[in-house]
This record gives C-alpha cells, sequence and structure tokens, in this order.
C-alpha cells in the first residue's frame, strides 16, 4: 500500500495534477467568488459551453484543442458585451445564443473531422492525469497575473462588483476593470477544462463560493475558502482518477455537492443549538 | 457673484433607446444652490439627475461640468443587490472610490471617516454587517452615508426620505442645512411641503425643466410650470411657504 503511494507520487503526470490543482483553485478561488457574487453563474456557462466551438475548429485543423477554446471563450465574453449593449438584447438571451451557437460549430466540425475521436471525451467531461507540464507553465503565468491583479485592484473590482452605476458616477474606469475581469473568467474557464471537462466545469465555479458563502460574508475570506474547498474537490477527483478510472469531472463535483451539504449540515447544527441556548 | 458654476446644462434632449423623456432643459447649478425638484412620476427627474451624473449621455445640447468636480449620490431605487457579500463599513468606504481611485487602499484613516458617517447616520452599531441584514432605512442610511463620505462638491439625493422614519428625515433635513455651507444640493422630492423649507429654490420637471428661483411656490405657478403636482402639507409647516391664493376648486 505504502509503496503504492510512493510510486504514485513518482509519476510526472501524478505530480502535474497535483500542482495543477493548487493552481486552478487559487484561479477558483479569486474568480469563481466573482461570478458567484455578482450572479455571472449563467454567463460563465455559456462562456464554458461556446470555446467548445475552439475546440472542434482546432480539432479539425490538428491544432491544440485548448488553445482553439482560448480564443473562442474571450471572443465570447467580449462578443456578449457587445451584443448586449444599448440592452438591444438581453443578456440571458445573448447567453443562451452563443452557448449554443459555439457547441453547435464544436459538433459540426468533429463530424467533419475523419476517424474516431476517443480524447475529445477528455474536453467534455475532463481528465486531470492528461495535463502536460505545458499546460502547468501556463497555470503558473495565469495564476501570477490574475492575483497581481487581485492584490492591485482588490478594492476596485470588489466597489465595482457591488454597484458599477456607483462606480461609474464616481469616474471608475468600469469598463477597463468589466473587459479585464471577463477575459481572466474566460481564461479560467478553458484551464479548467483540462481538469473537470466542459460539461461539468459550472460547478466547479459555483460550489466552492456557494460554500464558503455559508460561513462567511467577507469577499477575501470567500475567496480563500473556496480555495480550499475546491483543491479538496480536485484532490479527491485525482485520487479517483487514478484508482478507479472515473473521469475526473464527476468526482470533482459528486465530492463539491456533498461538501456543500455538509456545510449546510453543520450550519443547521450551529443554529438550531444557538436556538436552544438562547 | 462670484459663486463657481459647477454644472452647465444647456438645452439638453435625453431619454432611453431613442424614447425622449426630457426635451430643451437648461441649468446652471452654483457651489451654493439648494434646488428642490418636484415633479409628477415619470416626470424625468431620475433621468435628469442620471445625465447630473454622468450615467446617461444627452442626445443633443450640452453639460459642461468644473474641473475636478465630485459628486455624491444617492440613487431613488439602487439596483443594489442585497445578497452581494460586502459589509456596511464597505459600502460606505466605496463612496471614497472616487478620491481612492482605482488603485485605492482602504486603511485606518479612511474606517475612521467611515464610521464617522454612519455616527451622523445613527447606525455606527451596524458596521461590520452584511448588508443583506439591513431593513430598507438602515439600507438607505447607509448608501447617504456612502454619499457623504467623500465630501463632494455637489450633492445629489433622489427621494432620500422613502424609507426613512420621520425622526430620521427631520434630522437628514437639519444635517442637509448644515452641509449646504460646503456642498451644493440637488434633492428629489415629492413631499413638496417639507422641502420647501429647507431648499432654496425649485425646480419642476415634466417632461421639461421650469426653474423657480424662489422656495416658495403657489399652485398656480405649479400649474404654469405644467407640473400637476398635489400639495399636500404634512402636520405644521415651519413657516408658511405655499402660498396660498384665492382658489376655487
Ligand atoms: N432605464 C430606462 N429605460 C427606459 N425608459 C426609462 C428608464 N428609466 C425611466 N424610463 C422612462 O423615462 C420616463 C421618466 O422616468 P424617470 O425615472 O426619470 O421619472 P421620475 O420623474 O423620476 O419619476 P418618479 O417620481 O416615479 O421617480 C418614464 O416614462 C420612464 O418610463
Ligand atoms: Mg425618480
Amino acid at each position: 500500500m505504502l509503496l503504492a503511494m510512493i510510486k504514485f507520487f513518482e509519476y510526472q503526470f501524478v505530480q502535474n495534477a497535483f500542482i495543477a490543482s493548487v493552481l486552478l483553485s487559487i484561479l477558483i478561488g479569486l474568480v469563481g467568488s466573482y461570478i458567484v457574487a455578482r450572479r455571472l453563474v449563467f454567463l460563465s456557462g455559456g462562456i464554458t459551453h461556446a470555446s467548445f466551438g475552439g475546440v472542434g475548429i482546432a480539432w479539425y485543423l490538428g491544432l491544440n484543442p485548448i488553445a482553439g477554446a482560448a480564443v473562442f471563450a474571450v471572443l465570447t465574453a467580449l462578443g456578449l458585451e457587445v451584443l448586449t449593449q444599448n440592452k438591444k438584447l438581453r443578456e440571458d438571451s445573448a447567453i443562451g445564443m452563443l452557448w449554443s451557437f459555439g457547441m453547435a460549430i464544436g459538433i459540426f466540425f468533429v463530424f467533419l473531422t475523419p476517424g474516431y475521436a476517443p480524447n475529445l471525451m477528455s474536453y467534455l467531461f475532463g481528465d486531470i492525469l492528461t495535463i502536460s507540464s505545458t499546460d502547468v507553465w501556463l497555470l503558473v503565468a495565469l495564476s501570477i497575473i490574475t492575483l497581481i491583479f487581485y492584490a492591485v485592484f482588490y478594492h476596485a473590482i470588489l466597489f465595482y462588483a457591488f454597484d458599477p452605476n456607483y462606480a461609474k458616477t464616481q469616474h471608475l474606469p468600469v469598463v477597463f476593470i468589466n473587459i479585464i475581469l471577463k477575459i481572466i473568467i474566460a481564461l479560467v474557464i478553458v484551464f479548467s477544462i483540462r481538469a473537470v471537462g466542459i460539461i461539468l466545469l459550472i460547478s466547479l465555479l459555483t460550489i466552492p463560493a456557494n460554500v464558503a458563502n455559508l460561513f462567511t460574508n467577507k469577499f477575501t475570506k470567500i475567496i480563500s475558502f473556496s480555495f480550499l474547498v475546491s483543491m479538496i474537490s480536485l484532490i479527491v477527483g485525482i485520487i479517483f482518477s487514478y484508482w478507479f478510472n472515473v473521469p475526473t469531472g464527476a468526482t470533482v463535483v459528486l465530492t463539491l455537492i456533498i461538501l456543500y451539504l455538509i456545510a449546510r449540515l453543520i450550519i443547521s447544527i450551529r443554529n438550531s443549538t444557538r436556538l436552544t441556548k438562547a | 457673484m462670484n459663486e463657481i458654476k459647477l454644472v452647465s446644462v444647456k438645452n439638453v434632449t435625453a431619454g432611453y433607446d431613442n424614447k425622449v423623456v426630457l426635451t430643451n432643459v437648461s441649468l446652471d447649478i452654483y457651489a451654493n444652490n439648494f434646488i428642490g425638484i418636484i415633479g409628477p412620476n415619470g416626470g424625468g427627474k431620475t433621468t435628469f439627475l442620471r445625465l447630473l451624473t454622468g450615467e446617461i449621455k444627452p442626445f443633443s445640447g450640452s453639460i459642461s461640468f468644473k474641473n475636478d468636480m465630485s459628486i455624491g449620490y444617492l440613487p431613488q431605487a439602487s439596483q443594489i443587490d442585497k445578497k452581494f457579500p460586502i459589509s456596511v463599513t464597505e459600502v460606505v468606504l466605496s463612496g471614497l472610490i472616487g478620491k481612492q481611485g482605482l488603485f485605492g487602499r482602504y486603511g485606518k484613516n479612511e474606517k475612521q471617516l467611515a464610521l464617522e458617517y454612519l455616527k451622523i447616520a445613527g447606525i455606527e452599531n451596524l458596521g461590520k454587517k452584511n448588508i443583506g441584514e439591513l431593513s430598507g432605512g438602515q439600507l438607505q442610511r447607509t448608501l447617504l452615508c456612502r454619499a457623504l463620505i467623500s465630501q463632494p462638491q455637489l450633492l445629489i439625493l433622489d427621494e432620500p426620505n422613502t424609507y426613512v422614519d420621520n425622526k430620521f428625515e427631520g434630522e437628514l433635513y437639519e444635517l442637509l442645512n448644515k452641509l449646504n455651507q460646503k456642498m451644493a444640493i440637488v434633492i428629489v422630492s415629492h413631499d413638496l411641503g417639507t422641502i420647501t423649507s429647507y431648499v432654496k429654490t425649485i425646480a419642476c420637471i415634466n417632461k421639461t425643466l421650469f426653474y423657480h428661483e424662489s422656495n416658495q411656490i403657489t399652485s398656480e405657478q405649479l400649474a404654469s410650470y405644467n407640473c400637476p403636482i398635489q400639495v399636500i402639507a404634512h402636520g405644521p409647516i415651519p413657516h408658511t411657504v405655499l402660498l396660498e391664493h384665492n382658489h376655487k376648486h
């Protein structure tokens, strides 16, 4: 058993998976908290699924599917801003359109590509054990950029997120903050695809911040708490993928749901003991 | 007059999505002004304030501001998300965002300042609370603190008396009187009887703006400004502000 454990940690791909889950959790903590606080869950779901269009085209052309996904994710995020400007189209409708548009493009090109596509499954359901060293370096870069952005502009981000209209009356460059944050969201989504897959990614963006929000209302604490929650779920995901050969995404989601239920239970026990004390 | 002109609105037409709400509006706002805005529902009062805060841009005409002018704004029904994870103190601090800017840091001094404003609003014990836990009136007071904390040159209040109790409403008007020595104030209210005893001048907004250079206004004048508003006086009014003419209705 011990020997198996030691051997497990000696594999390069296992090490990559662990490093990636730490970095991903940092990103999920920062970005997921913002997404949940600003109610951008549906928007993030749209960006996630639309990025499949990029996967499909890159697949067809023999390019790196994650690079294709990145292009589509960023274009979708920016496209939504353009489409909903002047309120010509309501945001949720615009999201619905781009969501299915991206998926349609993806399916179209996957079917145009000759041959069987077994690896495609890993983009849909996630396989954290396939993360390469290059992916890890890209994650390091994105994590550093995002951390610096949050550290430097923390209050501007918080106050903008709370009330964009007021921030605008105070001449805060709201367009700049919004666009940078949307691009970061899009890139974090793309980097999470490898780990949990397109279909289940939304849970990683939502559940950790919601677990955290049960215990605290302070934004900084929500960020660090959801980092922990996401970390736990990804590690459970790695272990189950390795030993039982199930897709990482499913394991991560089930772990997150269980953590959420435990958190709810703790809260309700705490509340009922408070009531009986009083 | 050596009064400083803060805002100059000239022949402005404005609205939403090509729907015109205000036409041909002109008004100059000076540093010592205390303007009460009245008018019927849907007349365009909030739209006018949004022009002043820069939230919307005019279709035509021009609005010019004094250099480095700062604005504090209390929105009418703000679109604030009460589930947002932010504390009362943080909301008040967010009023400093214009001064502190993109890179702003909020340390001891700023938090002390926020506390002082919470005291003024009588909610100093709520600083740590999340905004989701506040009553309507407590939230209104919090947002008032946010508008005041930057000590703006122009304070814009859209129906600040909604949600708050009578006692605080009275305190608020006294406070505004004092603040007016340092800043211009523009306030929207449907409570004509009360505001006219505090404001210096009145603007009636109904599709356009009529400026009335006094705080005393008659029903006839209101009618001539095309401002069909009901004048109800609550309780004893400090001094007669509404000149009653012989009327026949
Ligand atoms: N965001 C918006 N989009 C489109 N039309 C709007 C918007 N806000 C207001 N309007 C329209 O503009 C007109 C003026 O609205 P405004 O809110 O300025 O009135 P108001 O004088 O403040 O009224 P109230 O006394 O009810 O606060 C109304 O007919 C309203 O329907
Ligand atoms: Mg209004």
